[in-house]
């Protein structure tokens, strides 16, 4: 049995945002709890209000980044007996993760949320609905929550935690060319990754390919804020998005999400370090070589090597740096930390979807030669 | 010419675990692994020749089977449990199915520290390749 599982409805188009309590009417949804954050609110919360008139609907703005789980624990008190229809998740993934946890909470009071497995149903009594405001993350079609739980990440997942409603309107994203990079390079990746994941299937490969080319296409232009530009970029995130989350992710996440930790850089800034590295090294794997070739030709390259000259033009184009040295970190420093970061990295679980088994001697060597 | 060995019996599980020991993805994969796993089959009632037995444990550790037994006590567990219908298993071995999917949609049920668990997912892939490397024959087969 494979299962390929993604949102019920996806509403898309520029300022469909306006249109949000038409929607919630629509879906028969009458009392409402939008999950935000205060900036994401500072922005967009008039839009917000006006839009809900004549819903019955509470926002709680106060989502931090890389939500903590005794805070969400806490948190959730207030809201488990109050009989909401709905919770709208409006923000980037720290926020859709917090309202996918919120929804666990109300739904199950008891449940500890690290006990959040895929193995067993959660039985939801409450639609999710993600608006997401950045173009990359996925978490607005993924199963997955990444929590903070004393100073370590916990990723958690459950396929009762695909949102039912996603509502994807491009009007909400940043205009500030360096999230549209690191937002725009962490879609990519997980394309690439969906595509090589030993988990992958013809469903999670079709929307990758079409994912990888409209970026590559795009990303260019998204950065200097060309509109239909950034409205392709914010549906090829979901593409990417919903790919990742039936195929999982491969060793550029595992890699990358070891580095991010470890140096405090952005999530798509170190998962696309690591992806042309990681490339190289599935590339071993004969039936992987023939899905990188079957990419490089939607993007007019040739063979995996031309694949990966396209790509080091396009991260040059569109200043994403290739190597962990560009970041600035000194040499010294981040040898000193290799050990640490294959550690993580091994025990990464995104590593169990890489197509090629990856042991420590392949992880080291692959953190040493991308300084 | 090797015979074909039956699934699942005494000789295919030493079989399987001399295997994984001398598996070199598995090696790397199960590095820092310390506890064994019960592998249990349901399911086999209907099939003819089926053993006294339903279970096998297999002592991994740091990417190296120590040894396996058979499961005859029917109270005996062990700290990671994997439970499949026999027919699961088949296709698992025999990689009409993978184990990651399998484990997600419950195909596979899995008993024990989730956590650790999922942080070894690669070394289950390295398991099957393994498996999927013994010439098998199985129960419901002439």
């Amino acid at each position: 049995m494979s299962l390929f599982q993604l949102p019920r409805k996806i509403y898309f188009q520029r300022d469909i945002f306006d249109s949000l309590g038409e929607i919630l009417r629509k879906e028969g949804i009458k009392k409402v709890l939008v999950v935000t954050d205060e900036h994401i609110f500072s922005l967009f919360g008039e839009r917000l209000n006006r839009s809900l008139q004549g819903l019955e609907f509470e926002v709680f703005k106060e989502v931090l980044p890389e939500p903590e789980l005794n805070y969400i624990e806490k948190s959730a008190q207030k809201f488990e007996k109050k009989g909401y229809d709905a919770i709208v998740a409006f923000g980037g993934g720290s926020v859709i993760d917090f309202a996918k946890s919120l929804a666990i909470k109300v739904s199950d009071p008891g449940m500890q949320l690290k006990n959040v497995n895929p193995f067993e149903p959660l039985n939801l009594r409450i639609k999710l609905i993600a608006i997401p405001t950045t173009s990359g993350t996925g978490s607005d079609v993924s199963f997955g929550i990444v929590l903070s739980n004393e100073k370590t990440k916990l990723a958690l997942g459950n396929y009762e935690l695909v949102p039912t409603i996603d509502i994807l309107d491009s009007s909400l994203t940043p205009t500030d060319k360096r999230i549209i990079v690191a937002t725009g390079i962490d879609a990519f990746v997980h394309s690439f990754e969906a595509i090589a994941s030993n988990n992958s299937s013809i469903f999670t490969d079709a929307l990758a390919e079409r994912a990888i080319e409209t970026i590559y296409h795009n990303m260019p232009k998204a950065i200097d804020n060309d509109e239909s530009s950034k409205d392709l970029m914010h549906l090829s995130a979901t593409l990417a998005g919903i790919a990742f989350s039936n195929s999982g992710t491969a060793i550029a996440h595992a890699l990358g999400h070891s580095f991010g930790s470890t140096f405090h850089a952005t999530h798509g800034t170190s998962v696309g370090l690591f992806l042309i590295p990681s490339i190289i090294f599935n590339s071993q794997d004969n039936q992987t070589r023939e899905k990188y070739i079957r990419v490089a030709r939607i993007i007019d390259a040739d063979g995996v090597e031309g694949l990966i000259e396209s790509i080091r033009a396009f991260y040059s184009m569109v200043g994403q740096p290739h190597r962990v040295s560009e970041l600035g970190i000194d040499r010294e420093q981040y040898m000193s930390k290799i050990e640490e970061l294959v550690t993580k990295a091994m025990q990464d679980s995104e590593i169990a979807f890489n197509p090629v088994i990856a042991g420590e001697e392949d992880l080291r060597k692959i953190f040493i030669e991308n300084f | 010419m090797t015979e074909n060995l039956l699934f699942p019996s005494e000789d295919w599980v030493k079989e399987y675990c001399k295997r994984l020991s001398e598996s070199p993805d598995y090696n790397k994969s199960g590095k820092g692994w310390k506890e064994p796993i019960m592998f249990r089959m349901t399911e086999m009632e209907n099939l003819k020749d089926k053993p006294p037995y339903n279970s096998f444990i297999l002592n991994l550790r740091d990417g190296k089977c120590e040894g396996s037994e058979i499961v005859l006590d029917q109270s005996k567990s062990a700290p990671f449990k994997l439970t499949a219908t026999y027919s699961n298993w088949k296709k698992i071995i025999g990689g009409k199915i993978n184990p990651t999917q399998a484990m997600l949609t419950g195909q596979m049920k899995v008993e024990g520290n989730i956590a650790v668990l999922l942080r070894y997912a690669s070394a289950a892939i390295a398991m099957v390749k393994t498996a999927q490397s013994i010439q098998t024959k199985y129960l419901d087969e002439p």
